[in-house]
This record gives C-alpha cells, structure tokens and sequence, in this order.
C-alpha cells in the first residue's frame, strides 16, 4: 500500500509542471555554479604551483643552515569546488620560523586575479544545493495534506482501509522518489563537469567525500520535506501552508545563518591582529636585551667580508677571519636556544588569540545549528576539508612540522656548528687579515700596514682589496647545502576516516532534528482533522 | 473605482497571514541588525582610530627624521569605516580598502582584513540593504504572485472584472496596493532601526546622512516597485497560482545567484585580464633591462653625502625602475577595473543588482568610494610630490636629485608633522552619487515600466474562466 501511494505521488509530481520547473532551475544553476568555481579551482592551483615551485627553490638554494626557513604550501582541496568554507579566507602558505610559532596562514588569499571580481558574492555548490532542495523539499511537500483536503480526496483516501502512517509514509516516499531525481541530475552534471575537465583529480577519499555529501544532502532533503509535511499538517489551508513554510525557509537560509556570525561577534570579543603583535613584540624585548649582553662580549661579531642578513636571525658569512667566524658561531649557540624558548613564550599569547577566535567560529556554528541548512553546509565543509576545524589542523601540523624541525636542529648540534652560518669550510679560514689583503690584492699590499698606506695615497678608496678575487670570500660560490636528511612536512591529504568524528556532532544534531520533527509529524497527521 | 480597488486590496493583504508574518521577520531582523550594528561599529572605530594613530605615528618618526624620508617611505590608507554602514554595506569586504603609496607614485591595493576572525564565515551584514535585496524582495513576491491566478482560481476574478472597469484599471489598482503594502511593511522596520541607532547615540544626523536615509529608502521603494511587477507577470503567466508561486521562486533565486555567478564566469571568460604572475614578469624583465642598460656607478651610495656624483645616476635608474613599474602595473589595475565594471554590467540582468548597485552609489561606498579613492590619491600623490619638490628647491643643502625609493639625495630637512600634506578622503558628493545612481534608477524604472506593461499586455488577453 506503501508503494501504491509513493508511486500515485510520484507520477503525479513527475508530470506536473512544478518538476519541469525545478528541473529547468537545477540546469541554470548547477553548471555555471560549478563552472564559476572550478575556473577558480584551476587558477587555485596555478597560485599554488607556482608557490610551491618558488619555495622549494629557495629552500634548495639554501647554502646554510639558518637560511633553513622552509615555506609550506597547502595546495587546494580538489573539493573546494563543492564547498569554498572558509578556505579562501586565509593565506595557503605558511613559513617555518625558528623564532616564533605558525599562527594563520599567510600569503595572497585572492583566487581570482582581479580581487575586485571577489566582490560578486558567488556561491558554491553546496550553497545552491542547499536553496534549491530545501526550496523544493518545501514546494513539494506543503500542499500534501491540506491540498488533499482542499481538493476533499483525502477523505475518500482515508476511507480505504489504510492507517493513516501508511498514508504519511507513502506520501514521504513519493515526495522523495520525485525529487530524488533532481538531486541525482545536479549531481550527475557537477561530476561529469568536472571529469571533462583536465586539472581536477580527485582522490578515493575524494570520492568518499561526495558520497557521504550525496547521502547527507537526502537527510537534509528529507528534513525539509518533513517539515514542509508538518506545517501542512498544521496550517488550515494549502495557502497558509506556503507561506508559513517559505518564511521559514527564508529564516533559515538567509537571515539565521547572518544572525548567528554577527551574534557570535558580539558575544565573543576577538582581539585584533595588531594587538597581538604588539603584545608579541613586547616579549620579544627581554630577549632582545639578552642578545645585546652575548654581542656585548663579542668583540668581532659585526666584522664581515661578505655576509648576509635576514628574517629570523638569517645570517650568512663567508670569508671573515678565523675569530670572527669563531664569534658567529659561539653567538649562535647562545642566542637561537634562547629564541626557542621565548618562541615557546609568545606561543602562549598566540594560543590565547588562537583560542579566542576558535571559541568565537564555535559559538557562531553553534548558534547556527538552529538552521538545518547551516548544519548541512557545515557538514560539507568538513567533509570537503576547507571547514575551520580542517584549516586548524592544517595549521597544527605546520607546527608539528617545526617542532620536527628543531629538534632535528638541535639532536645534531646544528646552532653550535660553522654550517649554520657560513658554507665556508672551517678548514680554509683565514686567520689574520694580512693575509686577506694578500690574496684579495693579488699580492700588492702584503699587509694591513700597506693597504691602509695604499688608501691614504689614493684618496680613502679601497678598490685594491678588490683586484684579485678572494674565491673563499664569495657566497655565491659555494654550492647549496645538502637537505636531504632535513625531516620532511607530508602534505596534509584529506582522508574520509579522520573527518568522521568531525561530522559526528553535525550528523547527531540533524538527525536529532530530523527525528524530531518525524515524530511532530506522526502525531500532527494521527490528530489531523480530514474534514 | 481604482480608489476602491486599492484600499481593499491593501486591507486584504493587512489581514494575510503572508504580510504578518513578513511585518514581524522584518522587525526582528531590522531591530537584530540595528543592535549589532551599535556593537560592532563602536568597535570598528575603536580599531580604526588605534591603527591610524599607529599610522600617524610612523609618518611623524619619518618626518623627524627628514623630510625625504616622509617622500619615500610607502605608506598605506585604510578606509575608514563609514558613518552609514547600517544602511549598506555594498560587499565592504571583498572591496579592496587599501591603497598604498609615496610621493612618486601610488603602488597598488589591496583587501586588508585585519580585524575580522578568518574562521568565521563571511557573511552579509544585517544591514537595510540585506533586508531589502533579499527579504523585502522574497515577501513582495509572495505578496504579489497570486494577485491575478489567486483570484482566478478562488473564481473572484470574474466577478471584479463584472464591474465597469477596464481591465488595466484593475491590474494597476493591484500593482499601487501592492506596492504600499510593501511599504508599509518595511517602513516600520525602518522606523525602529532608526530610533534604536538614534537612541543608542550611534548616529549623528547630518544632512549627508539624512540624503542617504532618504535616498536609499526612495531607491528602496522603487527596488519594491519593480518586484511588486514581477510578482503580477508571474502572477498573470500562469493560470494556476502555484505555478506563479514557482516561477517567481526561480526568478528570485536565479537573480540572487545566478547573475552573480554569471558576472564572474563572463568576466573570466570574455573580459579576460593578465594574471599577476605574468604581470610580475613583466615587470621583472622591465626593471632588468632597465639596471642592464644603467651606466656604470648606477648603484654606488654613499650615505652621509648627498653631493656624492653617482647619487644623480642612482636617482635616474630608480625613477626608471619606479616608472616602467607604474607603467605596466597601471595599466594592468585599469583593465581590472575595467573587467569588473563589464561584469557588473551582467548583474544587471537581475534587479537585486541593480538596487545593490544603486544603493551603493547612493551611500557612496562599495566599488565607487574605493574607485574615488583611487582616483584622489592619485591627484594627492602629484600635490604631495609638488609640495615635497617646491621644499626640496629650496634647501641649498639638497642636490635635487629625486630618488623615489630611497633617502639619498634630496633635502635633509626636517620637517614638522603638522605642516605635512596628509591624504584624506573625500566623502562622494551628493551630485556625484546621484550621476552615479542614475543609471540604476533608471534602469529599474524601465523595468518596472516594461515588466508592467508586458502584464497589461498580458492580462488583457488573460482567460479569467
């Protein structure tokens, strides 16, 4: 009897003109939907490949240990197509500090090329879906009852010897079977969009991924049509019906889901970037003072040949004298221990920021869970890996990484040896300046007694010690250091088991709903008043 | 006749359910936004003014320094936040609100998002735009979509049409009663936003802002027009209502969604622009023929004296460097802007758009004020340039010799903070914002006009059995 019904519903629905529009609705908006974000996919990937090119030269280029600053780059999840989340928010890159701890990403967080072409608000797959079901879920499903009853064919349906569960059962079914097809089709047409398309692999826990969004989007359009269900079931005409059901509709995708980020803003009070920056610069200071104390009995430490600075206590030398490469070396070892440890420090005020936007991202997706559609797109983003929690992880693991990192520094002595700061050979230090001036000035002043004689008698120039050139003294020279044992970050891969227990909550409060509503439904239509 | 007409079709849509149930998401909505909006920009000024008196800060240990340095130095101007960000907030945050420059050029801009929490979803603000654009549209469809087959169907339509009036006469009472009851259901919203930012001592009147307030809510009620005659098309295509319903459903999401992305797609793939990456090369390859081609000496220095001869060259290679930079990089902003400009255009198959567009122009934020900014700072760089030079000119202890990057050889004077020539930005003019907004007035009224027409047309044709 069941099936009797679904199948009177369903070829009713199939026929009817309703399903010949949102069938059309689904061509419109699917495909340029997909299209839109896989053109931004595309030049995703592009940005990412040419960052990742950039840093791995650079980290091969390295000639020291302290130019060792690897840059990771996270490429772009292949289902981002499917859910942007909160990927595009924030830089996909993050560089390995020795001095301070991985707090957000960095780099350009455009896709697009003209960053004004951001401003047209495109929304995503899951975004679409999520309107277009629940539209129609609602569409479907809100005359059932009072439509029957208007028409006054429920009474002769009830008077066949049927329960009335059978009767809500089936009629559930029917609303299903017909819009299943819908649902199947933007599917379908999403997935061969892609597969024609040559940049986009997907992996099997991709696969997996839009599975489970395949099978979550049924819940969500089951939760609708359920509660298109009970407000028929509720309201005393089809008309009132509709429109109780759209409001709610409107409710739940677009003003709840904007409530819930401005509610959480204004529970929830986030420091600004800057203040935390100036917090950490603050506690950089004692440290600072400590570094000026080690210089302070290093007599030669500013003494250089040839030398480069940089970012995070980058220096490279090559060419100075035996005593002040000594100098260098013994300041490393002091300094970069204590950087460690005031890196450890400041994490503590990251943490705090860290932890206060994540308590803020919690409250607003906690508020939001009062919006099926909101949980739906949560779920997605999870199981497409551009949710927050999956940015954090990412971020977690870029610290992991460092940690690795120092530790492989420290287990081999590395800021106490001569490789952390000069490719030069210890072997072929020079140890007095006379014999610097000797070679750099193929011979004609053989000290510096005779070069600074040789400045005087031409005007304070010292182009002499530039005559001949001192090999040793040249960076440019010495070939990159060999980072092959140097530990390596393995790139974060989306896998469907770790993002189970993500969804877990999601899955539970949906359910709950869902059953909820189920059980209003079933009581609603067995007090349903068919007159 | 067309008097009665209207007054009992607004009396009848004062009694739908439909319009109660809009009045009361309307008021909460408006209230919620309101409240928030009272939080949120306290605290936007709060972050704004520490961040330029950290701006202010720098410039002013430049201009301690010397006045070449204050020159050199690239400086960035953040947008303030606007005063009328609760009418609308025109996509702020995908709008670049950043520009940097010196005296010799302005360098580029950017989307700085320094204060918001990049775990959050970004998400409309609940500002009189939102609740205009997307639930005053969305209730005035389902105002106004079975305001012909509703009727048909309740077999009513024939006995109106009984009396001695013209069918136009009839559809035009419909479309007026439509049309204030969609008024009356927003302007108390509206009412209770004002008095809770007036009360909150948020909003400070002026007559800007009150040629705002106005002006958007006229721009408002002719966006409610031009919805109100789609909903009637929709309402005399179809002779079953919930068709009508249907159709004006799609019309409304298509035009939320599918015209956005249907911008973005043409401009990808018609208007295309050259991406960074290839930009960037170019001006690698600029800059390397430039230093390739610079006679010896080009990057000799010698700090603590300006007369140092090969300073004059140093000087010329840099302005080269700085000039084919600009060059190509200018260029390059124009046909982004340009690019968006043709896009947009594409939105304006969807009146939504075409309000968003208008509005902005109106409040004189979006895509306009940061196109004014641009522009302005571009006037300010060449007076900024002038004044530094007319100093410069002055110093006998200066070689004039104008590096754009650097504080080598130009005056070493130090200059007052005071007296400096800061960039401010102009608020858009009323003049201006109306130029700026005609297009999209205009617009909406030819489709108001045509949508209605074409409903004339139709429903005179309409089989009312």
């Amino acid at each position: 009897m069941i099936w009797r019904i679904a199948k009177k519903e369903f070829s009713l629905n199939l026929l009817s003109r309703k399903f010949a529009i949102a069938l059309v609705l689904c061509l419109l908006l699917i495909p340029v939907t997909i299209i839109v974000s896989l053109d931004n996919y595309n030049s995703l990937v592009r940005t990412y490949q040419i960052d990742k090119e950039r840093a791995d030269k650079e980290l091969k280029a390295a000639r020291v240990y302290s130019a060792v600053k690897p840059i990771l780059v996270f490429p772009p999840q292949p289902l981002s197509i499917f859910c942007q989340g909160v990927s595009n928010q924030m830089g996909h890159s993050v560089k390995i500090r020795l001095g301070e701890k991985t707090l957000l990403g960095e780099g350009s967080v455009n896709g697009r090329d003209n960053p004004l072409l951001m401003s047209f608000f495109s929304i995503d797959f899951i975004h679409v879906l999520a309107i277009l079901i629940s539209l129609l879920g609602l569409i479907f499903s809100f005359d059932l009852f009072s439509g029957e009853k208007e028409n006054g064919t429920f009474k002769l349906l009830l008077s066949n010897p049927v329960k009335r569960s059978t009767v809500i059962i089936g009629k559930i079914v029917g609303v299903f079977l017909s819009l299943a097809p819908i649902l199947i089709l933007c599917y379908i047409l999403s997935i061969l969009i892609l597969f024609f398309s040559p940049k986009v692999h997907f992996s099997i826990a991709d696969w997996l991924g839009i599975l489970t969004i395949f099978v979550a989007s049924f819940f969500f359009m089951a939760f609708f049509v359920a509660l298109g269900l009970l407000v028929s079931l509720k309201s005393r005409s089809s008309f009132n019906g509709i429109v109780v059901s759209l409001f709610l509709w409107l409710w739940f995708l677009f003003v709840w889901p904007n409530i819930s980020v401005y509610a959480s803003q204004s529970l929830v009070r986030t420091e600004m970037l800057d203040q935390l920056q100036q917090a950490l610069r603050n506690c950089e200071k004692d440290m600072l003072t400590k570094k000026e104390e080690i210089t302070k009995n290093l007599h030669f430490y500013n003494v250089c040949w040839n030398c480069n600075d940089g970012e995070d206590e980058y220096r490279e030398v090559a060419g100075s004298l035996r005593r002040t490469m000594e100098e260098q070396r013994r300041f490393k070892e002091q300094y970069e221990p204590i950087r460690l440890a005031y890196a450890d420090k400041k994490w503590q005020l990251q943490r705090a920021y860290l932890d206060n936007l994540n308590k803020q991202e919690r409250t607003a997706r906690y508020i939001s869970f009062f919006s099926p559609s909101e949980i739906f797109s949560h779920l997605g983003s999870m199981l497409c890996g551009t949710s927050a929690i999956s940015q954090q992880i990412l971020y977690e693991r870029a610290r992991n990484y460092r940690e690795t990192l120092v530790n492989y520094f420290v287990q081999n002595k590395i800021f106490a040896s001569y490789k952390y700061f000069t490719p030069q050979a210890e072997s072929t230090f020079l140890n007095t300046w006379d014999e610097q001036i000797n070679i750099a000035s193929c011979g004609e002043c053989k000290n510096g007694k005779e070069f600074e004689e040789w400045k005087r008698k031409h005007g304070g120039s010292i182009d002499i010690i530039y005559r001949c050139l001192y090999k040793d003294g040249i960076l440019e020279n010495y070939p990159p250091l060999n980072i092959s044992a140097l530990p390596i970050f393995n790139q974060y891969s989306l896998s469907i088991t770790s993002s189970f227990p993500l969804i877990l909550m999601e899955t539970t409060v949906i359910l709950t709903l869902f059953l909820i509503l189920l059980a209003m439904v079933y009581k609603a239509s067995i007090l349903y008043d068919v007159r | 006749m067309l008097k009665t007409i209207i007054l009992t079709d607004i009396k009848q849509n004062i009694q739908s359910l439909k319009l109660q149930v809009t009045f009361i998401i309307m008021l909460v909505v408006f209230a919620v936004g309101s409240i928030a909006y009272v939080f949120q920009c306290h605290d936007a000024k709060e972050d704004y003014r520490s961040y330029y008196s950290k701006m202010s800060d720098k410039i002013r240990k430049d201009a301690d320094v010397n006045i070449t340095r204050v020159a050199v130095e690239r400086n960035d101007h953040l947008f303030a936040p606007l005063s009328n960000g609760f009418i609308e907030d025109a996509k702020s945050q995908f709008i670049p609100n950043n520009i940097q420059y010196n005296a010799y050029n302005v360098y580029g801009y950017s989307i700085s998002r320094k204060t918001s929490n990049p775990y959050l979803y970004l998400s409309n603000e609940l500002n009189w735009g939102f609740i205009f654009s997307i639930l005053s549209s969305f209730a005035i469809l389902l105002l106004s979509y079975d305001a012909i087959s509703g009727e048909r169907e309740q077999q009513t339509l024939k006995l109106v049409l009984s009396n001695p009036v013209s069918r136009g006469v009839v559809l035009f009472g419909k479309y007026v009663s439509i049309i204030i009851s969609g008024v009356l259901m927003v302007l108390p919203g509206l009412l209770v936003s004002l008095i809770i930012l007036i009360l909150s001592g948020t909003l400070k009147m002026s007559s800007l802002l009150t040629f705002e307030i106005f002006g958007f809510t006229a721009v408002g009620i002719l966006f409610i027009a031009t919805m109100s005659a789609l909903g009637l098309f929709c309402s005399v295509v179809s002779r079953s209502a919930n068709i009508s319903l249907l159709i004006s459903l799609t019309l409304w999401a298509a035009f939320l969604i599918f015209s956005p992305n249907l911008a973005v797609f043409a401009a990808d793939q018609l208007f295309k622009v050259k991406n960074s990456e290839t930009i960037q090369n170019e001006v690698n390859t600029a800059m390397d023929a430039i230093n390739k081609a610079a006679p010896e000496g080009s990057w000799s220095m010698m700090g603590d004296n300006p007369f140092f001869p090969k300073h004059e060259l140093r000087a010329k290679n840099q302005t080269n460097l700085v000039n084919a930079e600009k060059q190509i990089k200018d260029e390059w902003y124009n046909s982004q802007f340009i690019q968006y400009e043709k896009a947009s255009r594409f939105t304006f198959l969807s009146p939504v758009s075409i309000f968003g567009m208008a509005s902005e122009s109106i409040t004189g934020s979006g895509y306009p004020r940061f196109h004014k900014n641009w522009d302005d700072m571009h006037t300010y760089q060449n007076q900024f340039l002038a004044w530094f030079k007319a100093i410069d000119a002055k110093d006998p202890k200066s070689p004039h010799w104008y590096n754009p990057q650097e504080d080598v050889s130009t005056s070493k004077q130090k200059i007052k903070f005071e007296e400096l020539p800061l960039y401010s930005e102009r608020l858009m003019t009323i003049p201006q914002r109306l130029t700026k907004a005609l297009p999209g007035i205009v617009l909406l009224m030819v489709y108001s006009f045509l949508l209605f027409g074409i409903t004339v047309v139709m429903f005179n044709r309409y089989d009312v059995r």
